[in-house]
């Protein structure tokens, strides 16, 4: 800490107890009014809100290009993120979920495509054992239903505003995964998404 | 800040500064903190990472019927981001909502729409500018879409109570800045409540 809080320059025990210059604080914190903060939050505990008003964390995927590949694997942290898939080129791109474990249950994500993609995009769980339960619409009204996918795929054909969220809903790896909430990005809505 | 703080009186100036028991500003970070309770507006205007488990209860607004045609309520701002708007039954003329404009800020942005009753009029989220386009797709009740790139999503007069649809800001790219999402049907037959413009 500074030697300095504010105009006033301070000893060791001032130092000590002041807050004013940020500290580690060993208990608890009540009886605060309004709260505002401007760095990075992290609330490792259950958090509970009154009235949450929440911005979409949004992020553009970017094409790989030459053959494809993987993209970045998804950990917790991403949990929450409307991910934008762009136009792809060169091959197939791939992205890892996350772990299937008790500390990830709740993560979600949505994916939306904001160009006709021309290449296949999948997501894929980490291990063969874990599972996607998911419904492809057919475009008749009736959808294919898969309770045991390894993969969930925008295929090349997926056109603007298709979009899929996908949620962890159990530790138990056969049904860890749920697909829900897809868009149509073409008129015939089938077509666009695929499971392997 | 007060001259007292709890039961102490006579805190002098040093002291008054040094101590957040009363409120203040810290400049730097705390952690460490087991359980924080706040009664108050918390803002977080960085990024926030909740890894434990969440409870909150949606943010609902009712709209309130204009008897007329025109909007329904001043235009959304990024202030309305995460709102659940109710709209009820509407006696007279074509109701507007404007969204926000599609910049960097207001990436993110996101709201749902849900009839309470049979809308009688439509109710019409419209772009704050022509250039802002709306990914979205109208179900044809058959199992195929209506796909447009539009100006304004909207709820026809026959929308009733449980047709709902979310919308989000994606990008700050005005031709892919809005996209429609989670469309519910209110009618059995699944058409005709939900129409882009």
């Amino acid at each position: 800490m500074s030697k300095r809080i504010g105009k006033y320059k301070v000893g060791g025990k001032n130092q000590a107890l002041s807050t004013m210059d940020g500290a580690v604080i060993q208990g608890n914190l009540s009886g605060i009014a309004n709260l505002t903060t401007t760095g990075t939050n992290t609330l490792a505990g259950a958090t509970n809100f009154g009235v949450l008003r929440k911005r979409q964390k949004v992020t553009q995927l970017v094409d790989l290009g030459g053959s494809g590949g993987a993209l970045t694997a998804l950990t917790q942290a991403d949990s929450g993120t409307h991910f934008l898939v762009p136009a792809l080129t060169g091959g197939v791109h791939t992205m890892a979920l996350p772990a299937v474990t008790a500390a990830n249950v709740g993560w979600h994500a949505r994916f939306t495509a904001v160009g006709t993609l021309a290449q296949i995009f999948k997501l894929q769980t980490a291990q063969t054992a874990d599972k996607i339960i998911n419904a492809v619409p057919d475009g008749d009204g009736t959808v294919t239903k898969t309770a045991a996918s390894n993969e969930f795929r925008l295929l090349a054909e997926a056109e603007a505003g298709a979009g899929f969220s996908i949620t962890m809903i159990s530790a138990t790896a056969g049904i860890a995964f749920l697909v829900h909430d897809l868009a149509a990005g073409i008129a015939a809505n089938t077509g666009e998404y695929g499971q392997a | 800040m007060s001259r007292r703080v709890g039961k102490y009186k006579k805190m002098t100036k040093k002291e008054l500064a040094l101590s957040a028991i009363d409120g203040g500003t810290v400049d730097g970070s705390l952690t460490g903190i087991v359980d924080l309770t706040t009664t108050g507006t918390n803002t977080f205007s960085g990024v926030t990472n909740i890894a434990g488990a969440t409870t909150f209860v949606e943010k609902i607004s009712l709209l309130t019927d204009q008897e007329g045609a025109g909007a329904i309520r001043t235009a959304l701002t990024i202030a309305d981001t995460g709102t659940h708007f109710i709209v009820p039954a509407l006696t007279s003329g074509a109701q507007t909502i404007t969204l926000p404009a599609s910049t960097t800020a207001n990436v993110g942005f996101t709201c749902k729409f849900t009839m309470l009753d049979t809308a009688a009029q439509i109710f019409s989220v419209d772009t704050a500018a022509a250039g802002d386009k709306i990914l979205s797709y109208e179900p044809d009740g058959d199992g195929d879409m209506t796909i447009v790139a539009a100006d304004k999503f909207r709820f026809t007069a026959s929308a009733v109570v449980g047709a709902s649809f979310t919308i989000t800001c994606v990008s700050a790219t005005d031709a892919i800045a809005f996209a429609i999402s989670d469309i519910v049907s209110g009618l059995a037959a699944a058409t005709g409540e939900h129409v882009a413009a």
